[in-house]
């Protein structure tokens, strides 16, 4: 194998699949990036086995072949080259010369790195990059990082022929987006959960794709578009019905603006519990009233003047969990919804076209006695 | 018609006191060293022969007596403690009665031998209650009685004295109980020829525990001091850790005096309860000092029981005394050579600078050399430990790096250094620096830098504790918080299962998990508590509840459902080990511990936190710091 490429070229591929490569792993050829060299191309593979990247950048190539080598020491020779690379291989022993200089690095034979799940691209779905970012930044953080539920710490895409929609829940709160698409062929609806860092990775290297191609085998799911390719194992079901703890009568609504009731409630995080954060909110008249009491530490209050008419409430939060919720709604008002003590409130943006149906919800916690 | 009442003579009244005071050979020894100890002795020494039964001969130094003195001693009610009542409310002599000499005179046949000044000894001869001899001897100061054919004169009594080998036990148990009360005071003691006990003069009572039982025992001692009302306690106690069953003693004393009392003892258990695991008793060695008029000890010819004015207060002090030594790192199991601990009270009974248990230990050995069953890692080998991954290349020893500066070492560490001498040892909580580092091994325990070393924190147990003691609180202050959940839990639970949940729903949903029954056996749990981010709540329920159907040995030795509930939570509920926890959270851990009444022992009588002393680290690796 031998090939010319420039700098800049053989960075950004290698910073691409950089991401997927594990940090720590027992199986030695992880650590490596996987270079393939064909046509006028190099195709750079990385894996960790769970999520599995890979991208093609042009080259000049005088010789085709494929070998591995190791990840991070190539990319911070790569940084520190003075202009473009002949990159070559010889048995397990990869040559690397960039004007007056020269590296020789072992790596290991392709043979060893493991195969990439094969997903038929033909039968798939077409979105948009910004589309699918904009489902990914604004759910995926929902999803629970405890390996009580395996489900759980996976996010629901649920496609279907006019829309698909993104859900991801710990069990205490929840996040849902749906947005139109303009499905291309007759697809069957389908629900994948797909974990969040597999999303990440599509997020960082196809959120700005004109368009990115979804497809699925039995165990996979791939994404594909403008060179780069992402594959990873999909989440076995079924995800908990999450439509039926969507509150509907939820008659207590208010208007609020994000930046001021963010700063009130964390004002209060300041003297919440360690353990549970626990904050109260008090509706009624025309304010907002926060206060917080913790035994041993201290107690806060605020008032924030709002436009609320309804039935007086007393409820309880997880400060972090409202905090979390606020910093993902996109507008500078949200509404705010609620029941009784012991019911999930809801948080909307107020008055945004890109996102027009974006719901999070989070359940109290309650003072038991 | 004759008088039917009549006064005894003297000599069957003697007889009768006898019968209260003389029971067998050890009350004899109780009674003869007593007063020798009132003497003023500072070495006595006990011969006894055929356990006693055949002869009782108890020497002292103390002051003696002179000719008048030591006839009028024969008689009843003669006494040279007790002058009035007002001396009888005060009284800080082990005798006062005056009815011991004359109570053992009159069953034995007994030889007094004593001296004011060197050589104008008395010697006094009595055989059954009769003065059989006066004369004159030479004599060191001090007094010798000897006590022959105990009860040869009253038979139904020595019918009822038991073998040799059982009273030779009960004269050693009476001499040993004697000798803890004065450490100050030599001890020797010849059963039958040979030597039972030689307890030199010590410094205080853990070295005399130590001369009785060997430094092993006095090793797992911990110092009590505490003053509360009044009430001084003061002695040792057993850590928590090395309490087993069966093998408990017990020893109390006030001002000095031994006394039997079961409550007492019931309220150092209660100090120690959660500590150690149901069945196991600690061993106490408790010294209360009460002010006069506080305490009654006339209560009980042999005085083995005594009466306190305000018995409560005495308790709350014990409770309080041992609760306050338990919430000390001194509580913890230390590898090797504790800490030296400055901060620790000197008290009267007790050395605080007592020699460390494990000091003869051979080096190489980690902490396991008195035969517990502690495990860290490899015991007898510290091994080299072999490096991880093990490619080649990786093992081979690197080439030396030669440095530009040779001599001296960079000021800042010099500095640093420095600052960390000058630091005086603290216990805790400040026991910390400002910013400890933490450091998690296999994910399971916690090491952090002390002052004065390096801690290790069971992560498990200590959470423990912690969730223990915060539950119990919040069932005290009425409130407790609890996560609705988005997918209430299910739960399918065995008929007895399900009667126990019916049964303690009350106290669990003041716990945290609103539980409702949900048609059939199952139940729908709609909250939960969540004391850390990896709680596995549906786990922990279903496990609690196992727990509360079948029984433990946790929560058998609990008193109220709601300990119960808070013990099976805690165990259940905690951060299991194999747990990763970051920085952040391993701080709060040890900020939470250290929030609890009790941070150094978890609910089932296991240590949370043992230590490594600087000092030890030091002698192992040959520094002479």
């Amino acid at each position: 194998m031998r090939f010319t490429i420039t700098r800049e070229n053989l960075q950004q591929g290698l910073g691409a699949v950089a991401g997927a490569i594990p940090t720590r792993t027992t199986l030695p050829v992880l650590a490596n990036i996987l270079i393939e060299a064909e046509g006028s191309e190099v195709r750079m593979s990385g894996t960790d086995l769970d999520t599995s990247v890979s991208v093609r950048v042009p080259a000049e190539v005088a010789e085709a072949g494929a070998i591995t080598a190791p990840a991070k020491k190539l990319q911070e020779i790569a940084r520190e080259l003075p202009g473009s690379v002949e990159l070559s291989a010889q048995g397990d022993s990869i040559s690397i010369s960039s004007g007056r200089t020269r590296f020789k690095l072992n790596g290991l034979p392709r043979d060893e790195f493991p195969a990439f799940p094969r997903v038929d691209f033909e039968e798939s779905w077409k979105l948009t990059g910004p589309d699918l970012q904009r489902l990914i930044s604004h759910v995926s953080f929902a999803a629970s990082t405890e390996e009580t539920r395996p489900i759980l710490n996976g996010v629901l895409w649920q496609l279907s022929s006019g829309e698909m929609r993104m859900v991801a829940t710990n069990g205490h709160r929840l996040a849902k987006m749906t947005l139109p698409v303009e499905s291309s062929a007759e697809l069957t609806a389908v629900d994948l959960i797909v974990h969040p860092r597999a999303l990440g990775q599509v997020q960082r290297l196809l959120g700005s794709s004109a368009q990115v191609e979804v497809a699925r085998s039995e165990n996979h799911i791939g994404f594909q578009g403008g060179g780069v390719q992402v594959f990873t194992r999909l989440i076995e079901g079924p995800y908990p019905n999450y439509e039926q703890v969507i509150p509907k009568d939820n008659d207590k609504q208010l208007v609020a603006d994000k930046g001021a009731l963010t700063a009130a409630i964390r004002r209060m995080a300041i003297v919440a519990s360690d353990q549970t954060h626990r904050i109260r909110i008090a509706l009624g008249g025309s304010s907002l009233k926060f206060s917080v009491e913790t035994p041993d530490l201290g107690a806060a209050a605020e008032e924030l003047p709002v436009e609320y008419d309804g039935d007086p409430l007393e409820i309880g939060f997880n400060a972090q969990y409202l905090l979390e919720l606020l910093r993902y709604m996109p507008t500078d008002e949200v509404r705010l919804t609620f029941k009784a003590p012991e019911r999930a409130a809801t948080i909307q943006p107020v008055g945004n076209e890109d996102t027009p149906d974006y719901l999070c919800l989070v359940m109290p916690l309650r003072l038991l006695s | 018609m004759p008088r039917r009442i009549h006064v005894l003579p003297e000599k069957l009244a003697n007889q009768i006191a006898a019968g209260e005071v003389v029971e067998r050979p050890a009350s004899v020894v109780k009674e003869l060293v007593e007063n020798a100890l009132d003497a003023g002795a500072t070495r006595v020494e006990v011969v006894i022969r055929n356990g006693g039964k055949t002869e009782i001969r108890v020497s002292d130094d103390g002051h003696g007596m002179g000719k008048d003195d030591a006839l009028m001693s024969m008689d009843r009610h003669a006494t040279s403690k007790v002058r009035s009542e007002a001396d009888l409310a005060a009284i800080r002599t082990l005798g006062f009665r005056g009815e011991a000499l004359p109570s053992i005179a009159s069953v034995s046949r007994m030889v007094l031998e004593t001296a004011e000044r060197d050589g104008d000894g008395t010697r006094v001869v009595v055989t059954g209650g009769q003065m059989a001899a006066v004369e004159a001897c030479a004599r060191r100061t001090g007094t010798t009685l000897a006590v022959r054919s105990l009860f040869f004169n009253v038979p139904a009594r020595a019918k009822f004295l038991r073998t040799t080998a059982a009273e030779s036990r009960a004269v050693v148990e009476t001499v040993t109980t004697l000798a803890l009360a004065h450490p100050g005071v030599g001890f020797v003691l010849d059963a039958n020829g040979r030597e039972a006990l030689n307890l030199p003069p010590a410094a205080g009572a853990a070295e005399r525990i130590a001369a009785v039982w060997g430094p092993e025992t006095a090793g797992e001692l911990i110092p009590v001091a505490h003053r509360e009302a009044g009430v001084g306690v003061t002695g040792l106690v057993q850590r928590p850790h090395s309490s087993r069953p069966g093998s408990r003693r017990v020893y109390l004393f006030v001002n000095g005096r031994s006394f039997t009392d079961r409550s007492v003892v019931r309220a150092a258990d209660r100090a120690y309860r959660t500590t150690i695991p149901e069945g196991v008793y600690p061993s106490l060695f408790l010294f209360l000092d009460l002010p006069d008029g506080e305490v009654d000890v006339n209560v009980h010819p042999a005085k083995a029981e005594v009466r306190f004015r305000d018995r409560p207060a005495v308790e709350r002090a014990v409770e309080e005394g041992i609760r306050a030594t338990l919430a000390g790192l001194e509580s913890t199991p230390s590898i090797g050579t504790r800490a030296p601990q400055d901060g620790v009270p000197s008290f009267t009974y007790a050395s605080p600078r007592q020699p460390p248990a494990h000091v003869r230990e051979a080096p190489g050995t980690w902490g396991a050399g008195n035969g517990r069953a502690y495990a860290y890692g490899n015991p007898s080998t510290p091994s080299v430990p072999s490096s991880p991954g093990g490619t080649p290349g990786t093992t081979l020893p690197g080439e030396p790096q030669m440095t530009l500066f040779v001599a001296g070492a960079p000021e800042a560490l010099k500095d640093e250094a420095d600052a960390g001498s000058s630091i005086p040892p603290i216990v805790s909580p400040d026991l910390l620096g400002s910013a400890p580092v933490m450091w998690q091994v296999h994910s399971t325990y916690i090491l952090v830098e002390t002052r004065s070393g390096l801690l290790l924190v069971d992560q498990h147990s200590a959470h423990e504790r912690v969730l223990y003691e915060e539950l119990m609180r919040d069932f005290g202050s009425g409130s407790r918080e609890s996560q609705r959940l988005l997918f209430p839990l299910t739960l399918r639970l065995s008929p007895a299962e399900f009667s126990v949940v019916e049964e303690v729903r009350g106290v669990l949903e003041r716990a945290g998990f609103e539980v409702e029954p949900f048609g059939g056996r199952a139940v729908i749990v709609h909250s939960v508590p969540n004391p850390h981010p990896n709680f596995d709540a549906e786990r922990c329920l279903r496990e609690m509840i196992a727990e509360l159907t079948e029984g433990s040995s946790l929560i058998d030795g609990a008193r109220t459902q709601h300990q119960r509930i808070a013990l099976t939570f805690a165990c259940k509920g905690a951060i299991k080990a194999g747990q990763k926890l970051s920085q952040r959270e391993m701080g709060e851990l040890f900020d939470r511990l250290f929030a609890t009444e009790l941070p150094y022992h978890d609910i089932h009588g296991r240590p949370t936190v043992v230590q490594l002393s600087l000092t030890e680290l030091h002698r192992r690796f040959g520094r002479s710091a």
